[in-house]
């Protein structure tokens, strides 16, 4: 057997190869499967802070059913005790939430009392000790400063009876940093803050004391005990473990605990069941290729074993015997590859874990992988039977001959036939949604072997109309190629593998390509621009001044960006940002119509700033009450006398201030009947300057009871200046047409009046007033308000912004509103009119929902930012010094960088998922396919080479030139191959559009931006080359060797 | 159940041996009714020109093929009747084959030696005593080349060691098909020689066909095969027309070209045996045939 396999060294190599490169994808899968497993896990605890990862114990000896002696040490002894071969020693935290009056005279403000295990350890004592008696105390550096408190000063925190109520200053401390140990507890960030405490008042650090100090009379303790998690020992098979023991937790009374544990195995979960759909998709169908090179491998094998077999048959061998001989030597040859199979796909899985997924990984060698190698081997050999059997069946007369006869017509055979129907029924049932599962995952790879095996057909036919008709018209050359394609028993073995190995490369790598492309998209439309730079700071003002100031190569590739989210997830978050800037910096949202921001340029009207001390002008009015008052009298009764401010109406205008703020002035008072000249003269009281945002007029209220119902009338405002300078603002081309008021008191349903006749009050259901307020050009010159106002505030806009922002929206149309008209939160979150001008499915870094305003325009309304909402700096790739260096100007600015959102790290995030590591399957898949692809022609050529080179020889005796015959075996060995290439090509895009939709590309799906499944068609093609060149060189060189080889020498019988 | 080994040569016997081969769209009748008997320890030359059937009758003696009809029996064995594991059997211990090529008789990766030893193989399995394999080596002239690469022989070494392999068995009957084609004289003169050795030590009968007139010449019986039939058989130099059974007598190819079919002819007694005569004015005789008990 041994000296069988010696003998035909390279074939029985080639077969070990090949059979290593199956059991290699047998093996490959289930560990790359379980290394992504890993990774995932991995990958998921990495991102979170210890503090994510820890367990958690909250107990209250409120809660303790009246357990007022409740400790920390009773909580951890009643954790069971084998969760610490997951954790750390848990840490105990005990507090308490008192008051304490800073200094003499100031109001109490809360603080907490803090006892935490080995605290001093993790905090710098800047002065004095630690707390060791239960009146000793730490404050913090910063409170020691605010109040001048010291070593020794005394300190009163109230607590319940019994309670140790004064203790004395042992020290001041600074937290030093260890995420690790604070577990995101924070003992400092609120000295000097002010906080709501029944007043207004300034907060606290929290004190540190000893746990005897929180032992009696602190009723409302709470104790924390957190274990952080060893996230070296939760591997895949701990997690589920560790989750268990976590879940029987039975705390003591009250308490309860935390553990992200099931969310992680859930993370997990969802990961490993893509992998499970991912890895099948593409190992299948490489695995049916390799298996359909290894049965042609095989059959190539099997046919040089012709001439033993008939010897062994011509010596009185049984069939079943000859079956032996042959089964010995060619299954002892692949079950060679079998080691080789695994130490490949072991040394695969360890590059992987190595270099492509992230630490942590264990190398592990699962049940999965002699499983996976037995049943490769078992393939193999089940291969190398079925290709035997047939030869082993031939009588014993048809093995001794000189030429093995045709075993197959040129029509289509059985297994093509079966190929063929099964191709149509996987493409019809993906059409139709009708096929799922293993059918489903080999259509591309069935269409891809139908495809070949038609094109053998024919081809094979094809070829060999060619070549009769070549040889008539005296083209040798191409008459030969012709007709040895046509003859040849291995056309059709190429033509088939090589075209389900393009068409596998070519899908393969499409496949990857468009995941990545989909990841790409999603990270650009999630993080919104190359990097973005969240901001502490609430003033959009400040921020938008930064940005504008920053040097000149800077400025040009940064922009302000204003964020105000909600907490309804179901809530439409306004995106604020400069739209010139937006388009050049922000990442376009993928797959969908651009951004119209035309629309949301800002008014042409420039705003009016008030820089000046007095503002003065000339009002002339002309008003009229309403009111049971001041009506008709009433039959029979005399006037009525009511009591009513002589001057209700007042005047006034807003300004937003630098800083956002928008305030209200008061120009002047109004009288309520009559006609008259007011000179107005009223202060500004904008130190640094503000922008006029309007005028606005209202009746004061309350007025005397059921006196004055209405005023209404003109006033006629002329000649505004500042500190003598007009503004230019009388004409009334600059204001907005006021909007009325949308709950106007008047223009419901009812309103309450006097009854005339009974002097009592009653309900008026239709009211003969209402609020308006309207503009026009007064006839002395000036602006003209014509009014009737009951009270509520009405007013006039300046027009350098608009009364409805335009925006660009993504999402429904928030609730309660139109597409015109609909209600967006402002920088300063208020609620603002909006209307869409542009509706789009997604938006940078908002998503699926939100509304892009101008910046500017929001600016100049003012306001600062409320506490959902945030300024960011969006930079390019090109700013200078990249994320770092606008950190560094951002720092430089004074600002503070809460979070920097990258498209790095975005598109990081989503590569380290099942779904971007599963497709990585796919490189693999398409490299091992195109060396298999290769390893089938070397076989062939080694199996057919005698064959082929002693027609070439006979060609070269019979006068054939040599050139003639390097063309043809050139031509013979090319055009299959090319052939193939390119209708494997064409089933690779065909597969591509019918399968990539069976493939998940994300972990979690995503709305927006749609999945974009377009080919990627450079890639394929690009991929194509790839296989024409590999397989076209390889089939060149042996078509060559062939030629050279065919010498008259080769037609002489020699071993 | 095929017997034990042979001892000596076992006699070969057909009778309206009949082949056909079924090939797409026609049948080709390769043999059309031989009768041919050999007798043990005999040596046979089968003769013919190409396509004549020669080979296909060997191969028919060795079990190979099955007959369309009519009986041939190798020793007691009715080949006709005989299931396809004792035919393999019977080629295990009683009948060797040399095929035409020494190539196609050997395992191209094994020595001489170990392809003498791999024939035995199935003997010995079926409890077989074989020949010693130094015996069957020296009976070849191959004993000192026994290990030598099949590659480093040349070709009158691998057709002799084509003939140990068949011979491996010790067998009754060695067919050989064109054992000397492709060898220089004196390649030829050894192979020939060491027929006449196994047929001398072991009484094996052997047939050989050979279209090469000096082997011919060197074997004391040549059966030509001609049309499917047996068309004469030289004895000692001198060539005899064959009655078969069905008593039709095949002509000389030379009295063929002067006889055209439908020509009228009648046998003669004569004194010295029949005559062939025409039937035209003057009755000119054409042959003479010599009887069956040898007289002209």
């Amino acid at each position: 057997m041994w000296q069988a396999i010696r003998y035909r060294g390279g074939q029985s190599l080639v077969l070990v190869l090949i059979s290593a490169l199956v059991t290699t994808c047998a093996v490959f899968a289930p560990l790359f499967s379980r290394a992504i497993d890993q990774a995932l896990l991995r990958a998921t605890i990495g991102r979170l802070e210890p503090a994510d990862l820890k367990l958690g114990v909250l107990a209250s000896r409120a809660r303790a059913q009246g357990d007022a002696s409740l400790e920390a040490s009773t909580v951890e002894e009643s954790m069971p005790p084998e969760l610490m071969q997951w954790y750390e020693p848990g840490i105990a935290m005990t507090t308490d939430q008192s008051n304490v009056v800073p200094t003499a005279g100031k109001k109490p403000s809360p603080v907490r009392l803090v006892a935490r295990d080995e605290v001093c350890e993790h905090l710098t004592l800047d002065s004095g000790t630690c707390p060791s008696a239960p009146d000793d105390l730490l404050v913090s550096a910063a409170d020691a400063k605010l109040w001048g408190w010291k070593v020794g000063t005394p300190l009163t925190v109230p607590g319940a009876k019994d309670a140790q109520n004064d203790f004395v200053v042992s020290g001041t401390y600074t937290v030093k940093e260890d995420p690790g140990y604070w577990l995101r507890t924070e003992l400092q960030g609120k000295s000097g803050v002010i906080v709501q405490y029944g007043d207004l008042v300034p907060g606290i650090d929290d004190f540190v004391v000893t746990p005897e100090a929180l032992k009696k009379g602190r009723d409302n303790v709470q104790i924390t005990v957190d274990y952080p998690l060893r996230t070296d020992t939760i591997t895949l098979d701990s997690l589920a473990a560790a989750g268990r023991a976590v879940a029987a937790i039975e705390p003591i009374s009250g308490a309860g605990v935390t553990s992200p544990l099931p969310q992680i195995a859930e993370t997990v979960d969802n990961g490993k069941a893509l992998v499970r759909q991912l890895v099948p998709l593409l190992i299948a169908q490489l695995v049916a290729v390799a298996l359909a090179v290894l049965v042609l491998v095989a059959s190539a094998a099997v046919a040089q074993r012709r001439p033993e077999i008939a010897v062994a048959r011509l010596r009185g061998r049984s069939r079943e015997g000859s079956r032996r001989l042959v089964m010995a030597e060619l299954g002892a040859t692949v079950l060679l590859g079998l080691p080789l199979g695994v130490l490949l796909a072991v040394a695969l899985s360890e590059i992987v874990r190595r270099f492509v997924l992230p630490p942590g990984v264990p190398f592990e060698l699962g049940w999965q992988v002699p499983a996976a190698a037995a049943a490769a081997g078992l393939a193999s050999l089940a291969v190398v039977y079925a290709a035997a059997r047939p030869v082993l069946r031939e009588p014993i007369a048809s093995l001794l001959r000189r030429v093995p006869p045709a075993t197959a017509s040129r029509g289509l055979r059985v297994v093509d036939v079966i190929l063929i129907v099964l191709a149509a029924v996987g493409i019809v049932g993906l059409l139709t949604n009708q096929v799922t599962g293993p059918m489903a995952v080999l259509t591309p790879t069935l269409l891809a072997l139908a495809a070949g095996a038609l094109l053998g057909t024919l081809a094979v036919v094809g070829a060999a109309r060619l070549g009769r008709r070549g040889l008539a018209r005296g083209r040798l050359g191409p008459a030969l190629a012709s007709l040895a394609i046509a003859r040849r028993p291995a056309t059709r073995q190429i033509l088939l593998v090589v075209t389900a190995v393009s068409a596998l490369v070519v899908f393969a790598t499409n496949a990857v390509a468009v995941a990545d492309r989909n990841r790409q998209n999603r990270a650009e439309l999630t993080a919104g621009a190359f990097a973005a730079l969240r901001t502490g700071s609430k003033d959009p003002t400040a921020v938008a001044r930064l940005v504008d100031g920053l040097p000149a190569g800077q400025r040009e590739h940064a922009m302000p960006v204003g964020i105000v989210t909600q907490r309804d997830a179901q809530s439409t978050p306004t995106l604020a940002a400069r739209p010139d800037q937006l388009r050049r910096i922000a990442y376009a949202p993928p797959a969908q119509e651009s951004l119209r921001l035309g629309p949301l340029a800002l008014p042409d009207q420039e705003p009016v700033m008030l820089s000046g001390t007095r503002i003065t002008a000339k009002l002339v009015y002309d008003t009229t009450p309403r009111g049971y008052a001041f009506s008709p009298q009433p039959p029979g009764q005399g006037p009525a006398k009511a009591e009513v401010d002589p001057k209700p109406l007042r005047l006034g205008m807003t300004v937003t201030t630098p800083d956002g703020q928008v305030l209200s002035r008061d120009l002047t008072d109004v009288p309520h009947t009559g006609k008259g000249t007011i000179a107005v003269d009223a202060p500004v009281l904008c130190d640094q300057g503000c922008r006029l945002q309007g005028l606005w007029l209202q009746v004061k209220q309350p007025q005397s009871p059921w006196g004055l119902e209405a005023v209404s009338g003109t006033l006629d405002l002329s000649g505004i200046a500042v500190d003598g300078t007009s503004l230019g603002i009388d004409g009334v081309d600059g204001w907005l047409k006021p909007v009325p008021p949308e709950e106007s008191p008047t223009s419901g349903v009812v309103s309450n009046s006097i009854d005339p006749a009974t002097g009592l009050p009653y309900s008026n259901e239709n009211p003969v007033v209402s609020d308006r307020l309207a503009i026009a050009a007064a006839p002395g010159g000036g602006l003209r308000l014509d009014f009737e106002n009951t009270g509520r505030r009405l007013g006039t806009d300046r027009a350098d912004t608009p009364a409805v922002v335009p925006s660009v929206l993504a999402g429904p149309v928030p609730v309660g509103g139109k597409p015109d008209r609909f209600a967006i939160q402002n920088l300063a979150g208020l609620t603002t009119p909006a209307r869409a001008t542009q509706r789009v499915p997604a938006l940078p870094f908002v998503g699926e929902r939100g509304a892009l305003v101008n910046l500017d325009l929001m600016l100049r309304v003012g306001g600062t930012l409320p506490a959902s909402g945030a300024m960011e700096m969006w930079v390019d790739e090109d700013f200078p010094g990249g994320v770092a260096g606008a950190e560094r100007a951002l720092r430089a600015g004074g600002f503070e960088i809460l979070q920097t959102r990258t498209y790095a790290d975005e598109k990081r995030l989503l590569d380290e998922s099942a779904t971007g590591w599963g497709l990585l399957l796919g490189v693999f898949a398409a490299l091992l396919a195109l060396v298999l692809a290769a390893v089938m022609l070397v076989v062939v050529a080694m199996t057919t080479g005698r064959v082929v080179t002693r027609d070439i020889a006979a060609l070269r005796v019979a006068g054939v030139s040599g050139a003639d015959l390097r063309r043809a075996a050139l031509r013979e060995a090319l055009l299959p191959v090319l052939a193939a290439a390119l209708v494997g090509g064409l089933c690779g895009i065909a597969g591509s559009w019918l399968a990539m939709p069976l493939i998940p590309l994300f972990d979690t799906p995503a709305a927006v931006p749609a999945l974009d499944l377009v080919p990627a068609w450079v890639v394929m093609a690009l991929a194509w080359l790839v296989v024409i060149a590999v397989l076209g060189v390889v089939a060149a060189v042996l078509g060559l060797r062939a030629a050279r080889r065919g010498d008259s020498d080769r037609l002489r019988e020699a071993w | 159940m095929v017997s034990g080994p042979a001892m000596g040569g076992l006699p070969v016997m057909t009778a309206g041996l009949v082949h056909i081969y079924r090939a797409e769209g026609h049948d080709v009748a390769a043999l059309s009714g031989v009768d041919l008997s050999v007798q043990a320890g005999e040596m046979l030359a089968l003769l013919g020109p190409s396509g004549a059937g020669k080979s296909t009758l060997l191969t028919l003696f060795g079990g190979l093929l099955r007959p369309s009809a009519g009986r041939i029996r190798v020793g007691d064995h009715e080949l006709a009747k005989m299931s396809e594991p004792d035919l393999d059997a019977l080629r295990g211990r009683d009948v060797g084959i040399v095929l035409q090529g020494a190539s196609r008789n050997l395992i191209p990766h094994k020595t001489i030696r170990d392809n003498v030893l791999f024939a035995q193989g199935s003997q010995r399995r079926r409890g077989g005593d074989a020949a010693s394999v130094d015996e069957v080596l020296d009976l070849v002239r191959l004993r000192d080349r026994a290990d030598a690469p099949l590659t480093s022989l040349t070709p009158g070494e691998l057709q002799r060691g084509a003939l140990a392999v068949a011979v491996s068995t010790r067998p009754g009957l060695l067919l050989g098909d064109e054992p000397t084609s492709q060898l220089d004289h004196d390649a030829r003169d050894q192979v020939l020689a060491t027929l006449a050795d196994i047929n001398e030590a072991w009484g094996t009968t052997i047939i050989v066909v050979t279209h090469d007139p000096d082997v011919a010449s060197r074997m004391p019986r040549t059966v030509t095969i001609r049309d499917g039939r047996v068309g004469a058989e030289g004895r000692a130099g001198q060539e005899f027309a064959v009655v078969s059974a069905d008593g039709s007598v095949p002509l000389p190819p030379h009295v063929l070209t002067t006889l055209a079919p439908g020509t009228l002819v009648r046998l003669v007694e004569a004194e010295s045996g029949w005559t062939l005569v025409r039937d035209e004015p003057g009755d000119t005789p054409l042959a003479e045939g010599e009887g069956p008990d040898g007289q002209a």
